[in-house]
């Protein structure tokens, strides 16, 4: 697993590492097996099992055998585990994955996650929410969005829906809905990636 | 028109075999005709309805497709998704792939203006015109 260590946090020991981690913290409701996650990740076998070797020994993952198969769980056990799931969803999480796909669209000026997601970034705990809720903010080609969302639903693994609103709309919150999700937990999504400039 | 992939299909039970039927074939390709004609006709007044009927277009080149060499898609919820599954599989070697994986973004774009109050644009029926024309293009190249 000799890949890069990750542009966004670059304090893992490779982008990889981080990967596997961000996938198997965040994907909790999801367990997978070391084959079935280097598939997904695209890791290679013999890496991503010494990295899991690692994370184990480390405390930070744990494993159980079902047959001939390794299933990796995080270690909520773990000393590190709030502040390493927080980090990790900062830094691999939807808000971060979403971000440049919908800054392609032309005609989206913001875009903001609400809902149980948002409220996971803020520091809510709980169960990781299922479905990833966005708005987006501007005047984009509606197939445009639509096939964002299928992108974004393929790569994450959970239902990804954009709910597309004008500005003025927006601005004026006009309606019981927009009222609730604008008083309700809202993280900006950002277009360019950190270290980036626009 | 891949047999193996469309074997898959069979096997998972998202398609069945019937016998063809070139008549219905040729109702449903007429009908796909005058759909993309009414989209573009009424798409500057009626955007919402032009994008359904253009939809309805490629939806109907398919069916024709299917009708012509004897499949149908299973009677359970989803006929539309495996239509497009079908097309995938049937018309994947007339270089259209762009066009027929536009058509489910269409269908959910469709059950989205539907259900969620999403206001499809004038700009999303002029692309789903040329998506549908390529492909009702396609299937008559295929069926001649």
């Amino acid at each position: 697993m000799r890949t890069a260590a990750p542009q966004l946090l670059p304090i893992f020991r490779s982008d990889g590492q981080g990967r596997l981690l961000a996938r198997v913290y965040l994907g909790n409701d999801r367990p997978a097996s070391l084959a079935e996650l280097s598939r997904e990740l695209g890791l290679d076998d013999g890496g991503i099992t010494r990295e899991a070797d690692r994370l184990e020994r480390a405390g930070l993952m744990r494993s159980e055998r079902v047959g001939r198969s390794r299933i990796l769980y995080p270690n909520e056990e773990s000393p590190y585990y709030p502040e390493l799931y927080g980090l990790l969803l900062k830094g691999f999480g939807p808000a971060t994955v979403i971000g440049p796909e919908l800054g392609r669209i032309d005609g989206i000026e913001r875009a903001f996650l609400f809902g149980s997601w948002a409220a996971r970034y803020l520091g809510d705990s709980g169960r990781d929410p299922a479905d990833i809720d966005v708005i987006a903010v501007g005047r984009p080609s509606q197939l445009a969005v639509v096939r964002v969302e299928r992108a974004l639903s393929e790569r994450l693994g959970r239902e990804v829906n954009v709910t597309v609103v004008a500005p003025e709309e927006w601005d004026a919150a006009a309606s019981g809905f927009l009222r609730q999700v604008r008083e309700g937990p809202l993280v900006a999504v950002q277009f360019v990636p950190d270290g980036e400039q626009a | 028109m891949s047999s193996e992939k469309l074997a898959t299909l069979l096997a998972e039970g998202a398609i069945e075999r019937v016998k063809e039927d070139r008549k219905a074939a040729d109702l449903n390709l007429g009908s796909a005709e005058s759909h993309l004609r009414s989209a573009e006709a009424v798409a500057a007044d009626d955007s919402e309805g032009a994008f359904v009927l253009a939809y309805d277009a490629m939806r109907k080149a398919i069916l024709a497709h299917m009708q012509a060499n004897g499949f149908r898609v299973s009677a359970r919820p989803g006929a539309h998704y495996r239509t497009g599954l079908y097309a995938l599989s049937a018309l994947d070697e007339r270089g259209i792939d762009e066009h027929l994986a536009a058509f489910d973004d269409l269908r959910r774009l469709r059950n989205k203006s539907e259900y969620k109050a999403v206001r499809v644009e004038e700009t999303d029926v002029a692309e789903a015109v040329v998506h549908a024309r390529a492909i009702l293009d396609a299937v008559k190249v295929d069926l001649s």
